[in-house]
């Protein structure tokens, strides 16, 4: 009788939607079912999951693989075919992309996924893929969020993942520390990571005598046509070959060692890590403005914290020293973003620095415009800072007043946005080489626009400067 | 590069997995299947090099005890 009437309300129930980026394996999906995910296996890879369940197991309490459990019966008839066996995952409360990642953080995610599979393979097993989307963020700590790619090692097999390990994790990595070019943009656009075929292209012939250089990218891609999976070398005959396992452990080993060695160029420092130690705040108005963030959060206690321009951090961690939980920081000066995450790293506050060129935010992408969600669609929060931002559109990038008002109350209900006017001395400088077209760019402007998306609640001048900082909150 | 190109004309992919949804690169394949072979051959040839040393050790031992009147 209770079964029956538990499994109306089940099928009483929105159906899950199927998770967009989750499609490739058919062995398994991913579904997002009211508060939690859901996830799918066939027989076979019901299998592989109970012998490998013990290890992780042991993997969530060690804080590298997200919970999970057994759903309960009663929802396998929400999906069709050969299910054998859901499982139920807590909801991550942010998902984050591999080309928002700092270089730091992206390197952070590298390493733990080269520890995971050393440590597997220890225990007999490996990873069946090596996409660095498996990995998400909570703060700065890396966590795998792919049960069904766990799989028994079959001994002498090869590393299938290594050329999907490359072009995810490494090249990327490489394309800072070889050329100092950030990998945002490419990473973005290819999705997949930087082709090494592409890489190769870039490097010079020195490079050729780096042998890890040569073992991993520059020889694997010059063995294959850069359109499809052939070989431009006859293979002969088929007898099978191995990769031992030490071999293997030495490749991963090696890789590990080779990335944890990789750094960024910062001799020539940042104009804005610069910023930070001395910009055109006083000592005295950054702790003014660091009191009345501090006041804001402590009356309005949000939970989680958007900071729109976070540079290295510091008011994301006034808020996070005030009663806010979780921040997550934007910024688009990759030394900031790295020393931002490194600091969290240190801290282990839950703080998590993010690439944003704030005129481009990441749109929806990949298969059916839905694989990879937008920024819009995956990051909100209870409140915003937009401190020091918005002259950076405003002036800087020509975009009208009022529609960056209007695009940064859309991230939160409520938030402190910064007004900097013409005669701030950051304006000028930006004016300073231009032709001031800016005839509707003030305060009075920019209240007004502000008033017709929100209340504003307070504001206040800093001290000593033309800055102003206004408390907004959405009514609806 | 010819003769890499040979050399590795003759190694061979491994049997492709059962659930091999994702393009592994015959590339990467080719190349691990390289480092297979020089690891199970590394065993070897580190014995004919510890051969190796041990001659031109003893050689130059012998020539430094007849230059130095054997010390």
């Amino acid at each position: 009788m209770a079964r029956m009437a538990e499994s109306k309300l089940v099928a009483a129930a929105p159906r899950p939607g199927r998770v967009a980026g989750s499609f490739r394996d058919p062995s398994g999906q991913v579904f997002h079912f009211q508060d939690r995910i859901l996830r799918t296996m066939d027989s076979a890879a019901a299998i592989e999951f109970a012998s490998a369940e013990r290890v992780m197991r042991q993997l969530v309490d060690e804080g590298r693989l997200v919970d999970f459990s057994d759903a309960e019966p009663s929802l396998h008839q929400l999906f069709q075919g050969n299910i054998a066996r859901v499982l139920q995952h807590p909801l991550l409360e942010q998902i984050t992309y591999p080309y928002e990642w700092s270089f730091a953080g992206l390197k952070a995610a590298a390493l733990f996924h080269l520890q995971l599979q050393l440590d597997l393979l220890d225990q007999g097993f490996c990873l069946s893929d090596a996409t660095a989307y498996n990995v998400q963020f909570e703060g700065s700590r890396p966590t795998f969020i792919d049960h069904l790619s766990i799989k028994p090692y079959r001994d002498g097999q090869l590393w299938y993942g290594h050329k999907q390990f490359c072009e995810q994790f490494l090249v990327p990595l490489l394309l800072r520390s070889v050329f100092d070019i950030t990998h945002h943009s490419w990473y973005r656009g290819n999705l997949e990571g930087v082709p090494s075929a592409d890489f190769v292209k870039l490097l010079s012939t020195r490079h050729w005598f780096s042998h890890k250089l040569f073992m991993h990218i520059i020889l694997p891609a010059k063995l294959q046509s850069s359109r499809t999976s052939q070989t431009k070398v006859d293979l002969g005959d088929s007898r099978a070959r191995r990769l031992p396992k030490d071999a293997f452990r030495a490749m991963l080993a090696q890789l590990y060692s080779w990335i944890s060695g990789l750094k960024v160029d910062v001799g020539k420092q940042s104009v804005w890590q610069g910023y930070a130690a001395n910009n055109t705040y006083t000592a005295t108005q950054r702790s003014d403005k660091g009191q009345y963030v501090a006041e804001f959060v402590a009356q309005h206690k949000p939970r989680t914290i958007i900071d729109l321009g976070c540079n290295t951090g510091d008011f994301s961690y006034v808020a996070l020293e005030n009663g806010a939980q979780k921040a997550i920081g934007f910024d688009f000066d990759p030394h900031a973003l790295d020393a931002a995450f490194d600091r969290s790293v240190q801290t282990s506050k839950n703080f998590l620095p993010l690439y944003l060129d704030a005129r481009n935010p990441s749109p929806s992408q990949g298969w059916g415009e839905r694989e990879r969600q937008g920024f819009s669609s995956r990051f909100s929060a209870d409140a915003v800072l937009a401190l020091a931002f918005e002259h950076h559109l405003a002036i800087a990038h020509n975009v009208p007043l009022a529609e960056v008002v209007a695009w940064v109350t859309q991230v939160a209900p409520k938030g402190i946005i910064e007004f900097v006017p013409k005669e701030d001395e950051t304006v000028r400088r930006m004016l300073a080489g231009r032709e001031d077209i800016f005839s509707d760019y003030n305060e009075e402007a920019f209240a007004s626009a502000l008033s017709q998306k929100a209340r504003v609640v307070s504001k206040h001048l800093i001290p000593g400067s033309k800055r102003t900082l206004y408390t907004f909150e959405r009514s609806e | 590069m010819p003769i890499i190109m040979s050399v590795l004309g003759f190694l061979i992919l491994s049997i492709v997995p059962a659930h091999a949804y994702l393009d592994p690169g015959t590339g990467s394949m080719l190349v691990q299947g390289l480092i297979g072979a020089l690891a199970i051959g590394g065993a070897a040839v580190s014995g004919y090099w510890n051969k190796i040393r041990w001659a031109v050790r003893s050689f130059l031992g012998r020539e430094n005890n007849g230059k130095n009147g054997g010390k």
